[in-house]
């Protein structure tokens, strides 16, 4: 009982952290909602109601620039970044 | 036994000439036609993304003229020439774009990342009251100043010391010793600067630190601006008039 108890947490555990290091994935309306989700993103780092509210902001900021590195690049994420860029204004 | 040796000799004698026909040939492609091996540049041309890579592309495209020339004649030669040129440049052009979209990229990245980096300073910076924080931004404009009358001074100086290397002469005696002198004297004063420069800078952030970590934690213009207390409303003339009345 206790093995099964201990390899079912070892599974939740591992299923939990591998669905972590999914991260963001694109849907194909990516590329249209490349202006609103930038300035989202920016908006909700630099409207912050709290630190903790900016940390999760910042690491949803980083995120969404890998993703758009990663799933588009070219034109695309330069695009993108320099729309975060324009947005991080303070 | 002899038999047997005797019977090995020829195969190791065409080991051995194959083994020398393909060191003679070195790293030499194999060439067909003109039109099939340049479409072999043009299909490798779409993946070139590094410098190294299209390097790699002009050498092979480079062998293959070598071995029309060597193989065939300079006419061949030349129509694989003719062939690549304007996909090699455009390889050179695409990697070039590449290269500098990559660039852009990661100056904005790097961008964000410190304007973020900043915004989270803004947030561990801790806050006393308004009272407390307005005396440390007046230390903090006070080294601001101190900074800057340095900078003056040591614009100062470096005007001084462009005078003073404009005066010398190249006849003077000790001009080189003079020149030298300056030199080091020059070179000084601008790491100078370039540190004083960076305080200030530094300063300066500080300063931004506090604005921007009032409006975000507490939603407060800082320093607090003080309204001017309501003018106190002049009714003597009315009253004057009243009593006049």
């Amino acid at each position: 009982m206790k093995r099964v108890v201990i390899l079912l947490t070892a599974a939740a555990l591992s299923m939990a952290c591998s669905r972590d290091k999914e991260g963001i994935v694109l849907d194909e309306f990516a590329v249209g909602e490349m202006y609103d989700n930038a300035a989202t993103l920016c908006e909700e780092a630099i409207c912050a109601g709290s630190y903790e509210e900016f940390k999760s902001a910042r690491e949803r900021l980083t995120e969404y620039c890998e993703a758009y590195r990663t799933q588009l690049g070219g034109d695309v994420y330069t695009e993108f970044l320099e729309i975060c860029n324009e947005g991080l204004t303070f | 036994m002899k038999t047997n040796i005797k019977s090995i000799i020829p195969a190791l004698a065409a080991v051995a000439a194959g083994v020398a026909l393909c060191t003679a040939c070195g790293s030499e492609v194999k060439i067909t036609k003109p039109s099939i091996d340049a479409q072999i540049i043009i299909d490798r041309s779409r993946t070139v993304e590094t410098e190294a890579e299209l390097r790699d592309l002009e050498r092979l495209a480079n062998e293959y003229e070598l071995a029309y020339r060597r193989h065939i004649n300079g006419a061949a030669a030349e129509r694989f020439k003719e062939l690549t040129a304007d996909v090699l440049a455009d390889a050179a052009n695409v990697m070039q774009q590449y290269q500098q979209q990559q660039q852009t990229d990661q100056e904005l990245r790097a961008e964000i990342d410190d304007k973020l980096a900043f915004l989270d300073r803004v947030w561990q910076l801790e806050l006393t009251t308004p009272e407390q924080d307005s005396r440390k931004l007046e230390q903090i404009a006070a080294e601001a100043a101190e900074a800057e009358s340095q900078l003056a001074a040591l614009a100062a100086e470096r005007t001084r010391i462009t005078e003073a290397l404009d005066a010398v002469g190249y006849d003077d005696d000790n001009a080189d010793e003079l020149l030298e002198r300056y030199g080091n004297q020059m070179d000084e004063v601008d790491r100078r600067y370039a540190e004083v420069t960076a305080d200030l800078e530094e300063i300066m952030t500080r300063v931004s630190l506090y604005r921007l970590a009032y409006k975000l934690q507490r939603g407060e213009v800082f320093p607090p601006v003080t309204e001017p207390e309501p003018e106190p409303e002049n009714n003597e003339s009315e009253t004057c008039d009243e009593d006049c009345m």
